[in-house]
């Protein structure tokens, strides 16, 4: 076996070591690189710029733990823009897994901002066969969903006493934090277009091709692409957090891969032309 | 009868579930409002019948000790330990939260990321340069690959821009004639349902 055949089928177990390496260095060492925002991160930044201050902004969080490096930065930087404008903020998942996820940080952003459980925000949680709900919820929140992720009543709260439906009249617009189905093509179809309401999506990278067409069409506003989305609108935002912190890591990781793979085409196209 | 009925069934819920949405006076009526209902309730049933089903083959697995019983006793002691739990504090009772968060969380974040291990492994031996065609599939990923990370900008700050072009000009074109198809195709199979043409739904054989 001559060196271009072995460049063509290096040890996985190789790869396997550099690709952790690649991965945990950055992570624990950051790496600041420059970064160029993409025009759908800059739309959905523009977008959320554009919604009126003290409105209402409707968050969906369908993902669960394994999206959550990519789309709970999006979340987290949306939410932070929203409150800084003083808009209320209400979430709904369509997924039983995204339920806690998007509890757990949606308090902790809350707390930075003091914000009120209640009145700045409510969390309805999860419900079961979600999208039928989320047809009912535009029409009536409070008879479609009616108790919020800590089993309230809806009735019972200030914001949700004000905004009676996932509708023009009572939302500004929605941020969807995207990763397959039920997800921003069942707002899409449900609210999005027969209701009229605006959406930019946060997506992970793999459906980023699939959601592409619904930004270039204006049916989504803004888009975010994966982990690399979520970074830029940190930074446009002025609010870096993990997404900038493991961008870093996806570089080496990518470039490893990308290096990797360049060692094993120079084996193969030495060795048939040889 | 036991095929005519689900069919008449299905036939007549679709129809006023379509006339529903363009019909002014049906609207009205909040038609849809109800049938979201009646689908919330079937789902909690079909939910139901899943538990029982599943207990009733993990239970047998245990009974007769057949190879692997253990996995199956360790699915039914998490299922039914976990509702259990789940049924007396909520969902954000401490002990349930805490299992949520720190276990299924972990678990499930950890089995994707192997995939990425598995996945540059993949990529590794399958993007060869065999043919035109291949060529042009490699040289687009490794411009994705590296025009979505800030690495990219650094080589050379065009990349960000062809990736954007492959991404809203490469990609969206073909990607808009798919989801065309496969829409028209769903369309159609929804359409073949409403008549009566394709029963498969109904189950059964002959």
């Amino acid at each position: 076996m001559n060196i271009f055949d072995r460049l063509q089928s290096i040890d996985k177990r190789i790869l396997y070591v550099l690709l952790f390496f690649a991965i945990a260095f950055p992570l624990v060492n950051p790496v600041p690189l420059p970064m160029a925002i993409a025009p759908p991160t800059r739309a959905a930044y523009e977008w959320m710029k554009s919604l009126p201050d003290g409105g209402v902004l409707w968050v969906g969080g369908d993902y669960s733990a394994s999206s959550i490096p990519e789309l709970t930065p999006a979340g987290k930087a949306f939410v932070r823009m929203a409150f800084e404008k003083n808009m209320r903020v209400i979430h709904f998942t369509m997924w039983n897994t995204g339920a806690n996820i998007m509890n757990a940080w949606l308090t902790g952003v809350a707390a930075e901002y003091n914000k009120q459980y209640g009145v700045d925000w409510v969390d309805i949680g999860y419900k079961p066969n979600a999208t039928a709900i989320l047809r009912h919820m535009t029409s009536n929140i409070i008879e479609a969903a009616g108790t919020d992720f800590y089993g309230t009543p809806l009735a019972d709260l200030p914001l949700m006493q004000e905004v009676l439906a996932l509708s023009p009249e009572y939302v500004d617009g929605i941020v969807e934090l995207s990763t397959g189905s039920p997800g921003s093509a069942t707002y899409l179809t449900y609210v999005v277009e027969q209701k009229g309401i605006e959406m930019v999506v946060a997506c992970t990278a793999v459906s980023a091709a699939g959601d592409m067409p619904y930004f270039l069409s204006g049916q989504f506003k803004g888009l975010l692409n994966g982990m690399a989305g979520a970074a830029e609108l940190e930074k446009l935002s002025g609010h870096p957090d993990k997404a900038s912190a493991s961008l870093g890591a996806q570089s080496f990781a990518h470039a490893l891969i990308i290096l990797f793979i360049i060692l094993g085409n120079i084996g193969y196209i030495v060795n048939r032309r040889g | 009868m036991r095929k005519e009925l689900p069919l008449l069934l299905t036939v007549l819920m679709a129809l006023l579930v379509i006339f529903s949405y363009y019909s002014f006076h049906l609207n009205k009526l909040d038609i849809l409002g109800t049938t979201d209902k009646w689908v919330t309730i079937s789902m909690t049933a079909a939910v139901l019948i899943g538990t029982i089903n599943l207990t009733r083959v993990q239970a047998t697995n245990v009974i007769r000790r057949k190879e692997g019983w253990y996995n199956s006793l360790i699915l039914l002691i998490v299922l039914y330990g976990y509702m259990i739990l789940g049924l007396i504090q909520g969902l954000k009772g401490a002990q349930y939260d805490w299992l949520f968060q720190n276990v299924w969380v972990n678990c499930d974040s950890s089995m994707f990321s192997i995939l990425a291990f598995y996945i540059a492994s993949a990529a590794y031996r399958a993007f060869r340069v065999r043919s035109k065609e291949a060529t042009v599939l490699l040289v687009a990923g490794i411009i994705v690959m590296l025009g979505n990370v800030p690495l990219g900008n650094l080589l050379w700050n065009q990349i960000p821009l062809v990736r954007n072009w492959i991404m809203e000009v490469g990609n969206a074109a073909p990607m808009r004639g798919i989801l065309l198809g496969a829409y028209i195709g769903a369309f159609a199979v929804a359409l073949r349902i409403l008549l009566g043409i394709e029963r498969a739904h109904l189950g059964g054989g002959n």
